[in-house]
């Protein structure tokens, strides 16, 4: 057993002690096992015949002489499309941030002191704002964003990793779950700008499903989402005209949305649950808890938004880190 | 009188093209070598030499000083690395370099034997993977010590011996498998 040890510690040494680099103590070592071990001296002659064979190799003549000419000379100063599109994202991502902070903070305050002209009334009377199935509602929209901050990363490190990347099937799955599948080939600033007008058309959308006061207006939001996440033609006349009683702002975030068809499906499904919540439950003044829900999304999606700066800057680096 | 590497490095620094070019003259077949041992591909090594001497223009003024050999094998390296992800070839499409005709006097029995040799010896190289491929490469072909190669691939020199060491063992393994050359070498050897 002993044996086998030391002959398994010796044949983990020959590469080393060909070369020299060995301690005097390993030195010893090897070369007494050599003197009683036939298999490691014949093991030690394979290795030195193997490196004395690539050593060997005949030196090659390259075919160019890669000399730089003054074209080259410019390049310097032009950094590949990578290392500008990496800052840039970052940039950019952090100018959404903090849209997304400052629109949050104005709609919390304008929640909170009854904002929003005639809206405010009613929402003021707007039962179940604070109950149990609408948190869920908008907690399934804030798992909904992550996942599309996550696509995002996805995004991210793909585009930073080659576009032939892009199409390995597992991120493709993130990506179609997290309903960016067609802007996989898409230059990356075109996908983070679609990306960043998805979130603000969800923000604004969850907005206004939020402040929806009737049932009726809530069903023909859901209807309406319904109609267009079935038939991406959408908004039919007939629609529309179900429609009508629907404030302006709320046709603007659905026609906007309509570019993010899924979006719908999650507009659809809060709208369900506000509708849901509005039957079952039984009217809770205080407005107080539609402002904290709404907070939490500004805030998933503020470090949403800082996780994909951080993952597009840190992409760039280990880029230009390699180069 | 040649002018010293750092000096030339300076003057490529102040946007000196010609120093640079004198730069790519002195290591050009030692970058182009080393990228085709590592890619099996004369085609492949000539890109993966005109990318990295690109690189290495583009970056000269991070170049803190030390071995500027190492800082370019490391930068041939990475453009190999580079060229075997994005290409994906596979070893039986990118041996050219079995074809390779050593020149020099010789029988063209000889020839002919050096030939397969060094076929047989790339086709080995190529079945390694390819961080000890390059170490390999770096150390057996191109004589760094074990501190430049280190240098030259980024990690430590330990990490350094223990790669070698299998990179040596498995293309040790592949001759004796797939070949009837390290024997006859070895018997040769032994009459030496």
């Amino acid at each position: 057993m002993l044996g086998l040890f030391k002959h398994r510690r010796v044949a983990g040494l020959l590469s080393s002690y060909i070369d020299g680099q060995v301690s005097r103590a390993e030195r010893r070592v090897v070369e007494d096992h050599l003197a009683a071990c036939d298999a490691c001296s014949r093991e030690l002659d394979e290795l030195r015949r193997t490196v004395s064979l690539i050593g060997g190799l005949p030196e090659l003549r390259p075919g160019r002489s890669y000399a730089l000419s003054s074209a080259h000379q410019e390049d310097p100063a032009r950094r590949p499309a990578f290392s500008l599109w990496a800052p840039g994202i970052a940039a950019a991502a952090c100018a959404v941030l903090l849209v997304v902070v400052i629109s949050g903070q104005a709609a919390g305050v304008l929640v909170q002191s009854g904002g929003f002209g005639e809206e405010s009334e009613s929402y003021a009377d707007a039962p179940a704002v604070a109950s149990a199935p609408q948190i869920m509602a908008l907690d399934e929209a804030e798992a909904v964003e992550e996942d599309a901050a996550l696509a995002g990363m996805v995004v991210s490190e793909a585009a930073s990793a080659g576009t032939e990347e892009t199409t390995e099937p597992e991120e493709q799955e993130i990506m179609e779950a997290a309903m960016l599948e067609s802007e996989v080939e898409v230059e990356e600033e075109a996908a983070f700008d679609e990306f960043a007008e998805m979130q603000e058309a969800e923000e604004s959308e969850l907005m206004e499903a939020a402040m929806l006061e009737s049932e009726v207006e809530v069903e023909a939001v859901a209807m309406e989402a319904m109609s267009l996440a079935e038939d991406e033609s959408a908004l039919a006349p007939e629609t529309q005209a179900d429609f009508d009683e629907v404030d302006d702002a709320d046709l603007q975030a659905l026609s906007e949305s309509e570019d993010a068809p899924e979006n719908l499906e999650d507009a659809q499904g809060i709208a369900d649950t506000l509708d849901r919540a509005a039957v079952e439950t039984p009217a809770e003044p205080g407005s107080e808890g539609i402002a904290l829900p709404l907070w939490q999304i500004q805030l998933a999606a503020g470090i949403a938004f800082a996780v994909f700066a951080m993952a597009g800057l840190v992409a760039g680096l280990v880029r230009r880190m390699r180069r | 009188m040649q002018i010293d590497d750092s000096e030339l490095v300076e003057r490529s620094k102040a946007g000196e093209l010609e120093a640079f070019n004198e730069i790519v003259e002195r290591y050009r077949s030692l970058v182009f070598n080393t990228a085709a041992r590592i890619l099996g591909s004369r085609a492949a090594a000539d890109d993966a030499a005109q990318e990295t001497f690109i690189s290495a223009y583009r970056s000269i003024c991070r170049f803190r000083g030390g071995s500027l050999r190492a800082w370019l094998l490391r930068i041939a390296a990475n453009a190999s690395y580079d060229f075997l992800r994005s290409v994906r070839r596979r070893a039986e499409q990118s041996l050219d370099l079995a074809m390779e005709r050593p020149s020099g006097e010789a029988s063209p029995e000889q020839h002919a034997e050096r030939s397969e040799l060094g076929a047989q010896l790339q086709r080995a190289i190529l079945s390694l993977p390819p961080d000890q491929r390059a170490v390999l490469v770096l150390v057996d072909a191109q004589g760094l010590s074990y501190e430049e190669a280190a240098e030259a691939v980024g990690v430590a020199v330990g990490t350094i011996r223990s790669r070698l060491s299998r990179a040596r063992r498995r293309a040790r393994d592949y001759l004796r498998e797939h070949t009837d050359l390290l024997p006859a070498r070895l018997r040769e050897g032994d009459g030496e």
